[in-house]
């Protein structure tokens, strides 16, 4: 049961899967071919397919941060937008089950977005003799993952709740800048340095929103009265 | 598991939407295997009733028992026994027939593959075919198959008919019917459609703002309700209404009332409280009676004989 469930979630969400690993392999194609980076396909030195590795791993990160926060805020509310969620109610499921099988498709697309990404800077990393050499738009997994955190945690709370994916998909990208801005407004006004504690101030924010609406749109995904 | 003594009991089921209340305090029970047929108005509270009994909306106070099982603890046990045909189908309209069959096919441990090849085939049902593609007649047999195929103990129909073509609509009946042949099913349908319900139905309840006026067997209910019509004297009004009345109405000099249990006593009472020349009982069609109740329970009990007095002054 809980196969058909996935297999049917990953059709409703065809168009942000789909739109992710263009995105993603848009991003390898795209720093394959830049000036400076182009020389990998000419028998460039480790150095150059590192460098390359690293920014088409860090640029897939931050598309998938943007296909996965479409993914959340689609997930729930694509379904009740045409109703089938109706048809999904009087069939033997759980609405713990329903919930599972959405979970499985948006953590596997966390798993392998990250796997991509964070696997290219991993590898850049690995083949890289000269660990001084950076790219341009590498970017830090501490920085980033909060950020992904909160999009995503507010998109699919925001899908379990709306009944169109548009405010929910919205909301999901709204979420982080305005998070930053309430968190640099709460610097203003509490003192905070504009250095490190700022950032993490704004990681710990971001992640505890993030992780508190996954849970609360799971909660109340379960306990919401109509499908 | 033992045969459970009711095959639904609903005991103070309300809804409440706001401040607005959809269901009030209904209480209906269905024997296994007989056929219960769920009328009422647009907006009588029907489809609310029964999308709570399938677990769709959390009532706001009451008990639903689903074949000897609490809907509140085990919908889940409960849904694997049940099959469903919503007033509209809502399936994944990017699915095909075939492939709709097989994501429901799983979820239940009865699946009858060769029911479900015999109803596809006796609704001429196209496996290939998009569900978005389908018109509303073809929708309605598809929910009817998928409700079908897993040979459920209990089949809830929401307003299966409305809509339907006289065709389609046969072809439905027939299903249905094959189903309650073949089995010893229990359903439960809720329907504009008065000679479907008369074709169908054990018993019957009617409801009206989301009450339950009348819940009976349906010969009972047409023995037991007969339409009295009575020609006033000259310039006189009903001064009496006997009891039972359910509605009445006076038009010039004839007096209609539709009446519980009329025997003699209560003609030759009716005779003698009221000046009346003279009184002939009817029979009653199913029809005639769910319009009857209706109008009856729109006029309150106090106004319904001053309406009667007031309509009887016109002439």
């Amino acid at each position: 049961m809980l196969m058909q469930l996935i297999r049917k979630d990953l059709r409703i969400c065809r168009l942000p899967i789909l739109v992710g690993v263009a995105m993603v392999i848009g991003a390898f194609v795209l720093m394959s071919t830049m000036d400076g980076l182009s020389g990998v396909w000419r028998g460039g030195s480790i150095e150059t397919w590192s460098v390359m590795l690293k920014t088409a791993g860090s640029l897939s990160i931050i598309t998938s941060i943007i296909a996965l926060t479409m993914l959340a805020g689609t997930i729930f509310a694509a379904e009740r937008a045409d109703r089938s969620s109706e048809f999904l109610a009087y069939l033997p499921p759980s609405r713990a089950q329903v919930l599972l099988s959405k979970a499985i498709v948006l953590g596997a697309s966390c798993v392998l977005a990250l796997c991509v990404g964070g696997g290219s800077i991993a590898l850049a990393d690995w083949l890289s003799v000269d660990h001084s050499v950076n790219s341009s738009l590498q970017i830090r997994m501490r920085d980033v993952v909060p950020i992904a955190v909160v999009s995503i945690g507010v998109g699919w709370c925001a899908s379990a709740r709306f009944a169109n994916t548009g405010p929910s998909v919205g909301l999901g990208f709204a979420a982080p800048i305005v998070l930053s801005a309430g968190v640099l407004l709460a610097s203003y006004f509490f003192g905070i340095p504009n250095d490190e504690s700022f950032r993490t101030t704004y990681a710990a924010c971001s992640t505890a929103t993030g992780l508190a609406c996954l849970v609360g749109g799971s909660v109340y995904f379960i306990r919401r009265v109509e499908p | 598991m033992s045969r459970p003594k009711l095959a639904v009991d609903i005991r103070g089921l309300m809804k409440r939407f706001g401040r607005s209340t959809a269901v009030d305090t209904v209480g209906l029970s269905i024997r296994p295997g007989s056929t219960l047929g769920l009328l009422g108005p647009n907006g009588a509270g029907k489809s609310t009733t029964l999308r709570m009994l399938m677990g769709m909306l959390r009532p706001t106070a009451g008990s639903i028992n689903v074949l000897g099982r609490d809907l509140a603890t085990e919908a889940a046990q409960i849904k694997q026994r049940v099959g469903y045909v919503p007033d509209a189908n809502y399936a994944y309209r990017w699915m095909t027939v075939e492939r709709v069959i097989r994501f429901c096919r799983p979820m239940y441990r009865h699946w009858n593959d060769d029911r479900c090849a015999e109803l596809l085939d006796m609704f001429q049902l196209s496996a290939n075919k998009k569900i978005g593609s389908l018109s509303k007649g073809m929708l309605a047999k598809l929910s009817l198959l998928l409700a079908l195929s897993h040979e459920p103990d209990l089949l809830v129909l929401d307003e299966p008919l409305s809509g339907l073509d006289p065709i389609a609509r046969d072809d439905f009946i027939e299903g249905v019917m094959r189903g309650i042949c073949s089995g010893t099913q229990t359903i439960l349908f809720s329907s504009h459609q008065l000679d479907e319900v008369s074709k169908l139905a054990d018993d019957v309840a009617i409801m009206n703002h989301g009450r339950v006026l009348i819940h009976r067997p349906l010969d009972e209910l047409l023995s037991s309700f007969k339409r009295v019509r009575a020609v006033l004297q000259d310039g006189r009004l009903p001064a009496v209404i006997p009891k039972g009345t359910i509605w009445q109405s006076v038009n010039r000099r004839e007096w209609a009332l539709t009446v519980q249990d009329v025997d003699d006593t209560l003609i030759d009472q009716l005779k003698s409280e009221n000046s009346v020349d003279s009184i002939e009982v009817a029979e009653l069609s199913l029809d005639e009676l769910f319009r009857d109740f209706i109008r009856g329970d729109e006029t309150p009990d106090d106004q319904r004989h001053e309406k009667a007095q007031c309509e009887a002054a016109e002439c």
